[in-house]
């Protein structure tokens, strides 16, 4: 299964520095955290994800062909 | 210890400048910035004065963390009663300005009565001068400063354009070209008073025990808690990375507060605004550089931010970035505050698109929206009636329901129906509807905790405004989302007493209460608590928010949450008990 990844703001260094990422994964499926976890991101530098433009829980299982968005905490407004 | 401890006091009727030491006891229990400057306007104003008349004073006030190398402590907070809403108004706005004052000698400069004709102020050490403004009143903020710089060399400059000089309720105050003290029409009291700039230079420094120990821990928390993932988003994007945010949850304000998403939001998020950037400026101090300067066909600005590319993008569906950045520049230029602006226009589009009034303007109007910024300074046609905000156009033409204000302050950019601790910090902020004295849309609809729910939000907004109110006294940018405990440590370092985590959160408490104070003394009641029906009654219809309300009993049951917890009785006034534990 292949997904997109989008690292907004400073997660990007997470990911070389790319604004985008195409991860090709073997198995069927995956939760959305295993790939933070494997990006080592930190769940306390993270906002929200959206899968395919929606709010989701970091458990969501994703099944190929997604389109993820990792936002950044942010603060003041 | 770096306070000066002097306050220069300004009486502008009679062109004296008089030296007095700083209120030490009241530093103590206020810090500095926005608390300091509270008390001080608490105990010299009288009840029921006009903010536009001599009886008001427009305080400037630093902090304790002023002109040291404090990670984002370039703030100045700047006091007065609000013209717009009768209430406290303290503003916050970056540069250099705070430190250069602290750097002549002064924690504070207070401003007193009304010059006989235009005048500008120059500070420059000892040396306090009266100087004729009849050549510069008339003229913009950017015309104004760089006049004044003509004239006097390197001086960092506060000045107003023709909103201010016309005495708008949403005049801000400018300083550096593109930074503002924006809300509650702070550049009106500056106008009331013909004033039309503060000029300042300092030639001293900051004592500090010990720099060297000093800097190396500073340094050391610049490094381990400012510039981390938690605050460079700053950096890397800057406020325009939240119309994503906003747009995702269904909390951008479109088309006056009708929806909740835009679907133009592409042409004005973060990655648009990236496509104009030319350079990344900061305050003094600061390390996130969270301005972005940006060009853009014939206009350039440093800015827009969040607050603009919602209310004056979004909220009137213009979904031209260059349209935004032109119409920023103009308010920029003329002192008007773009979250009202925005607003006010807004309003003006709905009730002509619904044939309440005619202003000769709809909804994604570019030719119309540029011309609004320079009608509403000068009081020009239609702009007479949107130069009085929405509140007052509500009250000649109707609409009331969906003129987006609270206490009279227009609401800034997220959308209370998918927030609804949002609507409580609109509802309970105390100069009017703001999210900078809390911002739960971050923990809540950017967050884990449920928006539609009240369970907890009380507890939220009011742990936040006490962080903030202290925040913004010491002063930190809240950029930096730093704990009162960091805050301590640093605070620690400057001061010759210990302060402690929860004796700040105990001052930020009082800061509040005393903000509070003062309301009550004005009038203020629970009834100027609530938002406007639109958010209690009408359904959004698109995205993430479709089908939401922030239902009236929700909000009640929030509100009577927060007196409780605040120690206020049922109709929000403060309890003799709290004051007594407050020292109020």
């Amino acid at each position: 299964m292949q997904i997109t990844l989008y690292l907004k703001g400073p997660l990007k260094k997470y990911g070389d520095n790319n604004d985008s990422l195409t991860i090709e994964l073997e198995q069927d499926q995956v939760a959305i955290n295993e790939i933070i976890e494997q990006l080592e991101i930190p769940a306390s530098s993270i906002s929200f994800i959206q899968i395919n433009g929606e709010k989701s829980d970091s458990g969501t299982i994703l099944m190929g062909g997604e389109i993820i968005v990792v936002n950044p905490r942010v603060a003041g407004g | 210890m770096t306070y000066t401890g002097t306050v220069l006091r300004i009486d502008l009727t009679t062109g004296k400048a008089t030296k007095e030491p700083l209120n030490k006891d009241w530093a103590r229990e206020y810090l500095g910035g926005k608390g300091l400057s509270i008390k001080y306007l608490y105990e010299e104003l009288e009840p029921g004065i006009d903010p536009l008349s001599t009886d008001n004073k427009l305080i400037l006030m630093t902090g304790p963390t002023t002109g040291t190398i404090v990670p984002n402590s370039g703030k100045l907070a700047i006091a007065a009663k609000s013209p717009a809403t009768g209430t406290i108004l303290d503003c916050s706005i970056g540069g250099h300005f705070a430190n250069e004052l602290k750097y002549a000698g002064y924690d504070a400069v207070i401003i007193e009565g009304k010059a006989k004709s235009p005048v500008y102020l120059f500070i420059d050490d000892d040396l306090v001068e009266m100087r004729s403004a009849a050549d510069l009143w008339g003229k913009g903020a950017h015309e104004t400063e760089h006049l004044i710089a003509d004239a006097l060399g390197d001086v960092i400059t506060l000045a107003i354009g023709q909103a201010g000089e016309n005495l708008l309720p949403m005049a801000c105050i400018s300083s550096e070209l593109y930074r503002q003290a924006g809300r509650g029409g702070i550049g009106a009291v500056m106008g009331s008073k013909n004033l039309k700039a503060i000029s300042v230079w300092g030639s001293g420094g900051i004592e500090v025990a010990n720099i060297r120990k000093v800097s190396a821990a500073l340094n050391k928390i610049k490094r381990e808690d400012t510039m981390t993932d938690d605050n460079m988003w700053a950096y890397s994007d800057g406020t325009p990375m939240i119309v994503d945010l906003s747009q995702s949850t269904g909390i951008l304000p479109t088309r006056n507060f009708q929806e909740g998403t835009f679907d133009e939001y592409e042409k004005i998020n973060s990655a648009a605004v990236k496509s104009t950037l030319k350079a990344k400026k900061a305050c003094f101090a600061c390390p996130l550089a969270c301005s972005n300067y940006v060009k853009k066909g014939k206009t350039e600005v440093e800015g827009p931010e969040y607050e603009t590319l919602a209310l004056c993008g979004s909220n009137c569906a213009i979904g031209d970035l260059e349209a935004i950045i032109e119409f920023n520049r103009l308010c920029d230029d003329y002192c008007l505050d773009t979250i009202s602006a925005g607003n006010v226009v807004a309003f003006a589009m709905e009730l002509t698109e619904k044939d309440v009034h005619d202003f000769g303007i709809r909804f994604g109007e570019i030719d119309n929206f540029l011309k609004m910024p320079g009608l509403m300074a000068n009081r020009e046609g239609v702009g007479a009636d949107l130069a009085e905000g929405v509140r007052a156009m509500a009250e000649k033409y109707g609409g009331g329901d969906y003129a987006m204000q609270v206490k009279g302050l227009e609401i800034p950019g997220y959308e209370p129906r998918g927030s609804w601790s949002m609507g409580l910090a609109y509802g309970t902020a105390d100069r009017g509807a703001c999210h900078m004295r809390a911002w739960p849309a971050a923990v809540e609809a950017f967050g884990d905790i449920d928006p539609y729910t009240s369970e907890g939000k009380a507890e939220l907004v009011i742990g936040m405004q006490d962080d903030n109110a202290v925040k913004f006294s010491a002063i930190f940018c809240d950029f930096w989302a730093l704990s009162t405990e960091r805050m301590a440590e640093i605070l620690n370092m400057l001061l010759d007493y210990e302060v402690t985590a929860a004796e700040l959160t105990r001052i930020g408490e009082r800061i509040y209460n005393l903000a509070r104070l003062f309301n009550e003394r004005e009038g203020f009641t629970k009834k100027d608590d609530y938002l406007p029906e639109r958010i209690f009654k009408e359904k959004l219809t698109t995205g993430a928010t479709e089908g939401k309300v922030l239902p009236r009993e929700d909000y009640d049951k929030m509100l009577a949450e927060y007196y409780r917890l605040r120690g206020w009785d049922e109709n929000g006034m403060i309890s003799d008990q709290k004051k007594k534990e407050l020292n109020l």
